[in-house]
């Protein structure tokens, strides 16, 4: 399979403002609908710093070994995103339980929220205001944005959400 | 109606709650956010006497989204409060950000008026199509901080709250709205319009979501707004500094706050530590967007490990959000508190109280004036609360305990402080027997802390704001758009300094001004504009943008309701947002003699930096006059005439002002 691009999040240039929810809603109801929302905002306990919850589409996909229905997930060979075919997943929340950073959501009426990397062009990264790191006052600005959508090479250590 | 919500109406007297939807003709009429707020108030005060006491319970409490707020657009979600002002006795309106907003529109509702009065202490419970009116009593007597939590934790995340702290619960007069714990609705005292509705929070979670006219076009309207604000400089400048940049700014040109604005300049040395390079070098931590959909993030979070300056110790483990210019200068510079860290924490604790920190830094530096004059000492500390307090500047400990006096009211000084600057100026000077009202900084009658006052855009936007003095009810506007609208660049606040109040020296009298008045007006509307739409004023404001983005705004509504409003058609709807303003201060008797600013800022120059010599009285009255022509109003007197209502379509305005002697009598 070729290399395909990765969605990335540099943590502390996470501003909060929730432009990726509102936007990944956008996309895939076509209303502005957070609720339905496929990525989130999430804090920890121990600080009141916001950060994305984001889909890692990671290889070894846990989500997809434990989902009981067959082709109900599968890897897109485009995008490498893992992505869940509404026609067949049965909403056990199987996927969800497996997901170790909690990027599988459920909606308020049980609908099954997952990135799908908006087809290779996700509308989170692409909204993600750019902000300069506080850390480097002396840096020209705007720097960059906190979601990225950037070939593998570009891909920074820090990136698990959680 | 794709893109917008209906209106809540909740009576807190009988209970009643009932919704209906908002006639698109008032979004064309008025837009939204500030200005449906605007109407519905002036609805509200035709059944009722506007010349009621606040804090009676035929006060209205309104609050509004816009139509461009929690859309993604990328201006962020403004929260618009309008009511009677407490502590002014005006028209009151008060701005935030915060999450509570968006989750009351995506739930379904863009305006909630609420009257009467409660009770028992109160919260108003928002879940989508559910509303209750729910007991407030575990949550009466917390803090903010705490109540937030409180409300999470009963009701699980997701719910955004406004609330107030033990300052509205106790009537302080400036009591703030707070919304998600640290984003302030300061001015005017709306938190204590809350309290005395026995109202003590707000809380909402919106799960139906917001129905978009064209999502595409708005897909493609905030790629291009993202593509303007990265392309200004300004912008990505309130990025990285937020609005604290404005104390190195500004440091030059000596118009800080210092000691209580007499016009001396800031120690260098004393600006080391107190402006944005020293926040981020020691405690900043992160950018923080006040408002979901914000793209400018000029908020931040600050972190104290204990060993960044004496005061950090004692707070050592504490975050917070950094303190806007609106705290640190006049803690830092007007009480001359030289440890950012302590300016932090006595931010974080007034919003934890919920107290307006403008209010009550203007009225710590006014006391410690009368300090260093000598007019109050120990023994009348000791007498007003029963210890003997010194007040020198930048006793930190003093201000803290003031802040806690005003908050509880537990003692004479408390009590006189809880009236706001100008009822505190009043009773120590009768308590004194000696007029102290010159050491008070004010504009009508609202405390203040910009010295920019001393130049004309920042003079005049203080002596005419229809809340009090206020520089965000039209900030001034750039040499561009000043070029753009009025045809020279002489309309631009940069220009009123650069010129020093172009040629002061020569005396020429009225002309000298040009511009400085009609560029005010035009401010007004551009900040009515971004109020009204529910996006973040640095939109319009002067130092962000080098141009006023009509356009992309009226196609990110259009995208989003489907509603057509003509860069023109938002002009004239924000000018008639204005005039509603305008005519119900004329309604409690306001007139041109009002509108102006306190002794100090009239009277004495700046002493030192490069405004040296300015002082209000020089430029005041021309740029009024030529204020009053631009807005169509009477230059004798300020009122509006009839004339102009109707070409704003407001002649029944008209017609309760001409009633009651608030219409301009001749023709102009």
């Amino acid at each position: 399979m070729q290399q395909t691009k990765i969605l990335q999040a540099l943590k502390e240039l996470c501003t909060g403002c929730h432009t990726c929810e509102i936007m990944c809603s956008l996309k895939h109801t076509g209303m502005v609908k957070p609720a339905l929302a496929r990525i989130s905002v999430g804090y920890s306990k121990e600080d009141p710093l916001p950060f994305p919850i984001i889909c890692e589409h990671c290889k070894d996909t846990p989500c997809k070994e434990t989902c009981p229905v067959p082709d109900a997930m599968y890897t897109d060979e485009n995008t490498g995103a893992v992505i869940i075919d509404d026609d067949y997943c049965i909403q056990c929340l199987a996927c969800v339980e497996a997901c170790p950073f909690g990027a599988i959501r459920v909606g308020p009426n049980q609908e099954i929220l997952k990135c799908d990397l908006c087809g290779g062009d996700p509308v989170c990264a692409k909204f993600c205001p750019e902000v300069p790191g506080n850390r480097f006052p002396h840096l020209p600005w705007p720097t960059q944005s906190c979601l990225q959508y950037v070939e593998p090479s570009q891909v920074k250590n820090n990136q698990r959400s959680k | 109606m794709d893109g917008l919500g209906d209106l809540l109406r909740i009576d807190l007297s009988t209970q009643k709650i009932s919704k209906e939807p908002i006639p698109v003709e008032l979004y064309r009429r008025f837009l939204g956010g500030e200005g449906i707020n605007a109407w519905l108030f002036w609805e509200h005060f035709l059944k009722v006497d506007p010349k009621i006491d606040p804090l009676s319970q035929d006060n209205v409490l309104i609050m509004g989204v816009g139509p461009l707020a929690s859309t993604g657009f990328g201006a962020g979600s403004k929260t618009k409060f309008t009511y009677k002002s407490p502590v002014y006795n005006l028209y009151g309106a008060t701005s935030c950000g915060g999450g509570f907003s968006s989750q009351l529109r995506w739930a379904g509702y863009d305006h909630i008026v609420i009257t009467g009065r409660a009770e028992h202490p109160v919260y108003i419970w928002i879940k989508d199509d559910s509303v209750e009116i729910r007991d407030a009593s575990n949550l009466w007597g917390k803090g903010v901080l705490e109540t937030d939590a409180l409300i999470k934790e009963q009701l699980g995340e997701g719910f955004e709250t406004v609330c107030i702290g033990p300052a509205g619960e106790n009537l302080v007069r400036f009591a703030s709205i707070m919304a998600s714990c640290h984003r302030a609705g300061g001015r005017g005292g709306g938190g204590c319009v809350f309290g005395s509705k026995n109202l003590k929070a707000i809380t909402a979670r919106g799960t139906k979501g917001l129905s978009i006219y064209n999502p595409d076009g708005l897909f493609e309207v905030a790629e291009e707004f993202r593509k303007y604000k990265n392309g200004d400089l300004g912008s990505a400048y309130n990025h990285r500094a937020g609005t604290m940049n404005l104390i190195r700014d500004t440091h030059h040109t000596g118009l800080l706050a210092y000691r209580n604005h007499q016009g001396r300049m800031v120690p260098d040395e004393k600006i080391d530590k107190l402006d944005h390079n020293w926040y981020n070098k020691n405690i900043g931590v992160q950018s923080k967007a006040c408002s979901p959909g914000c793209g400018f993030a000029c908020g931040g979070w600050y972190h104290l490990k204990g060993n960044e300056s004496p005061g950090a110790r004692r707070h050592a483990g504490e975050w917070g959000p950094k303190p806007e210019f609106g705290a640190a200068n006049p803690f830092g510079l007007g009480c001359d508190l030289s440890d950012l860290p302590e300016i932090c924490h006595i931010n974080r604790m007034c919003n934890d109280y919920g107290l307006d920190v403008m209010e009550i830094s203007m009225t710590l530096s006014f006391l410690m004036e009368l300090w260093e004059r000598g007019i109050i000492s120990r023994e009348d500390t000791m007498k007003w609360t029963g210890e003997s307090l010194s007040l020198e500047w930048g006793n930190y400990e003093a201000m803290e305990k003031i802040v806690e006096y005003a908050t509880w009211r537990n003692n004479e000084l408390g009590d006189m402080v809880s009236g706001g600057l100008y009822r505190a100026a009043q009773r120590i000077g009768d308590a004194k027997n000696v007029s102290v009202l010159k050491y008070a900084m004010y504009g009508k009658v609202g405390a203040a802390h910009e010295g920019a006052t001393r130049i004309s855009s920042f003079g005049i936007a203080m002596a005419v704001a229809p809340i009090g003095a206020h520089h965000l009810k039209g900030t001034g506007i750039s040499a561009g758009v000043s070029e753009k609208f009025l045809g020279k660049p002489d309309g631009a606040s940069s220009f009123a300094l650069i010129t020093k109040g172009g040629g002061l020296k020569e005396g020429k009298g009225a002309s000298k001004y040009m511009l400085q008045g009609a560029g005010h007006a035009l401010g007004e509307i551009f900040m009515a504009i971004s109020n009204s739409l529910g996006v973040c004023h640095f939109l319009c404001s002067h130092g962000s943008l080098n141009e006023i983005p009509l356009d992309i705004l009226s196609r990110g509504v259009r995208a989003t309701t489907g509603i057509t409003l003509t860069p023109e058609e938002l002009i004239t709807a924000a000018d008639r947002v204005t005039n509603i303003q305008k005519a119900f201060n004329s309604r409690l008797g306001l007139r041109r003699e009002d509108d102006t600013v306190c002794y100090r800022w009239m009277n004495e120059p700046i002493l030192e930096g490069f405004a040296k010599g300015m002082k209000v009285s020089d430029f005041l009255e021309p740029i009024k006059d030529e204020y009053y022509v631009y807005k169509g109003w009477d230059k004798e007197t300020s009122l509006q005439n009839k004339e102009k209502l109707e070409e704003l379509h407001l002649q029944d305005v008209a017609l309760v002002l001409a009633e009651e002697e608030g219409l301009a009598c001749g023709h102009s």
